[in-house]
């Protein structure tokens, strides 16, 4: 991110990789611990398990320590194990019937699985809310938290890309052949990526406790339609507004905006309105993060914000990759190089089909 | 302890068998749309119309308006929309193009999507798939939105479809053997923080006892977690209050009686064999008894997962 380059392969390598037979090869084992290739093996929990490996080590949380009789563990995912079906069928040639039926829809033993491995003793939670999952599992961990219902939590976003995704957006006529080009002129959709990010959250009665605090949060809805956002952004703007009067803000104490900024000419028209809407001439800087790991969809709002957070300790707040030309409609004008570490509270928004709209408002 | 109002419910539950070993399904959903709604849906699958016609016939019980900002809709489901995601998986695997409207329904939360815009509910908005405890898992997320006071209102509800492609995914997901008759259907309940004349009970406790010491986790029935699912309900049981014993899923009548023993003025009735089993039976029947308000007392509904961890729904009627 520093060096303003993506981490995306070219857009046209995304069928090559889902022909890969084994294109899990780049990811380090290090947290895999028994967890071989064999049939207790799934991609995203290998994923989810690298994250939550490094957010324990940073957090100084050992593994099978103490710590996991108070703490839940919630999850944003919002596809199952669809990949090792479509593996299964393009690598062992079943009956196809067969390899229906290996499908296993709904994410819900995602969560359960890290749960067995982590060993944590408090609720388990899967949202599967599309592009939300990972920011409302967040929206989730904070009420646990505030609510005292248990001293820590695990929480999670990890998407495996699929066949059957890339088809379905390629149907949806939804993907940019060019890469993702957030609130650009030349926007023409979405850039499919994958990953997982994870964070370990602990409840702090202090304000000035250490290290980053989710402050404020929003989950609400805008029922406009199921694949596009209401044009006035009237959903959004409100999900912004909520965020920053649960933190205790005003939103001109805002510092700086990550935008969910999927590149949808829609989208982006939509939610660049809803800054205007809340924000009026006072909008402070914009960036979107998407041209750099692609739409990790479920997994996207945690990481982002991980991504945000480890940016500004480096001392950055980062550029809107892809963002070349603004598009005068979207009203706003993302950050075309990067600015010095900004010191105020940040939003960050997710959005997502059916209208799911979450925004945090988040202090470094 | 939560203590939100109850106000409304309402269940689609499944009929009997045609054949003995048969699957328990819902009637015909037209006759329910045309009663419910002022036009059909159009382009939406099975799952979608009977967890939308549910959470719809909940809400019109009780005659309500709620201020759309402050009702949220919090769905459990164990397979979630199972049917058309396969036929957008069956597209692919045949190298076909799927339709955009399937691929876009498949997506997770479509269903919530539909809840919302028929009843104009622009609160939070969230399915939630937690496998067996999947309704347990929506109502402790509905609890938590109307506690910190994010929300005024919450319906609620669990829905699973039994259609032709679940049959063995789902006995493979429940570890089921062949033939268990299997079922299908939803439960919606309205909950609500504000006074209201005729509440039909309230909800007491929805938790997953996962919690505690390790010595309470995998482990067969074992006096420790009775004792702390005991206590849990003797805490919540009003002096001289009959209290109904609800088994789930994996919860054996050995382990009821248990129960059934240390609390005084309890009996069990067990439920699966009437609807079938499926991830969120416990919405239809929770939902179905609360609204033919047969009894007062407390509604203490156990289950336990294939991880042999247990979830506990107590509700008063």
């Amino acid at each position: 991110m520093k060096a303003l380059r993506t981490g995306l392969r070219a857009p046209q390598d995304a069928r090559a990789f889902l022909n890969a037979k084994t294109p899990l090869n780049d990811v380090p084992d290090t947290y895999f611990h028994t967890a071989g290739p064999d049939e207790s093996w799934h991609r995203n929990d290998g994923m989810a398990r690298v994250a939550i490996g490094e957010a324990l080590d940073e957090a100084g949380w050992r593994m099978s320590g103490k710590w996991v009789r108070s703490c839940a563990l919630i999850v944003g995912c919002c596809i199952g194990d669809s990949w090792e079906a479509e593996m299964w069928c393009r690598h062992q040639n079943p009956d196809p019937k067969e390899a229906l039926e290996a499908s296993e829809p709904g994410p819900g033993r995602v969560g359960m699985r890290l749960a067995q491995w982590l060993g944590v003793e408090g609720p388990v939670l899967t949202i599967p809310t599309a592009c939300t999952s990972s920011a409302n599992a967040l929206v989730v961990a904070m009420q646990m938290l505030t609510l005292g219902s248990v001293e820590r939590v695990i929480v999670a976003g990890v998407h495996t890309m699929t066949r059957t995704e890339v088809s379905g957006f390629e149907s949806m006529m939804l993907l940019d052949p060019d890469g993702c080009h957030p609130f650009d002129l030349r926007r023409n959709g979405i850039q499919l990526g994958e990953g997982a990010a994870a964070v370990a959250l602990k409840r702090s009665e202090r304000e000035d406790g250490e290290g980053p605090r989710i402050m404020g949060w929003a989950s609400t809805c805008d029922p406009y339609h199921l694949t596009t956002s209401a044009p006035e952004g009237e959903g959004a703007a409100a999900a912004m507004g909520e965020a920053c009067r649960r933190a205790g803000i005003s939103h001109q104490s805002v510092s700086g905006i990550k935008a969910h900024g999927t590149g949808t000419p829609n989208n982006d028209l939509a939610e660049g309105r809803a800054i205007r809407r809340l924000f009026g001439e006072a909008i402070p800087p914009v960036t979107a993060l998407k041209r750099y790991f692609g739409h990790t969809m479920g997994a996207s709002g945690l990481l982002e914000m991980v991504a945000l957070l480890s940016c500004a300790r480096e001392g950055f707040f980062p550029a809107s990759l892809g963002t070349e030309t603004p598009d005068p409609a979207t009203e706003i004008h993302p950050l075309p190089e990067h600015r010095s570490a900004l010191k105020g509270p940040l939003l960050l928004s997710s959005f997502g089909f059916g209208g799911n709209c979450v925004s945090l408002v988040v202090r470094r | 302890m939560p203590n939100h109002r109850i106000l409304s419910a309402f269940a689609i539950e499944p009929l009997a068998p045609q054949t003995p070993g048969g699957p328990f399904q819902c009637p015909d959903l037209s006759i329910l749309e045309k009663r419910l709604l002022k036009k059909r849906v159009r382009r939406i699958g099975r799952f979608i119309r009977l967890a939308m016609l549910g959470a719809v016939g909940c809400l019109n019980e009780r005659r309500m308006s709620p201020s759309p900002e402050r009702l949220g809709v919090f769905l459990g489901s164990g397979l979630a929309n199972h049917g058309e995601e396969k036929d957008v998986v069956r597209a692919v695997l045949s190298d076909a193009m799927p339709s955009p409207t399937r691929f876009a329904n498949s997506v997770s939360n479509s269903v919530t999507f539909f809840i919302a815009r028929a009843l104009n509910a622009r609160g939070t908005n969230m399915l939630v798939s937690q496998e067996e405890f999947s309704f347990e898992s929506a109502l402790m997320l509905a609890d938590m939105a109307l506690t910190t006071g994010e929300m005024d209102y919450a319906l609620v509800g669990g829905a699973d479809d039994l259609g032709i492609s679940a049959r063995r995914t789902l006995l493979k997901r429940l570890d089921m053997p062949d033939p268990t008759p299997l079922g299908e259907g939803c439960g919606w309940i309205l909950l609500g923080q504000g006074e209201s004349e005729s509440p039909l009970g309230r909800l007491v406790l929805a938790e997953q006892v996962r919690c505690g010491d390790q010595a309470l986790q995998r482990t067969p029935i074992e006096a420790d977690r009775f004792d702390l699912i005991n206590d849990k309900i003797l805490k919540a049981r009003r002096h001289g209050e009959d209290v109904l014993l609800l088994p789930g899923l994996r919860v054996d009548p050995e382990e009821m009686s248990v129960l059934k023993e240390r609390i005084p003025h309890s009996r069990v009735e067990t439920f699966l064999n009437r609807t079938g089993i499926f991830s969120t039976a416990c919405a239809c029947h929770l939902a179905a008894r609360l609204r033919r308000m047969e009894n007062r007392g407390l509604l203490v509904h156990l289950s336990r997962n294939l991880f042999d961890e247990m979830a506990l729904i107590i509700l008063r009627s």
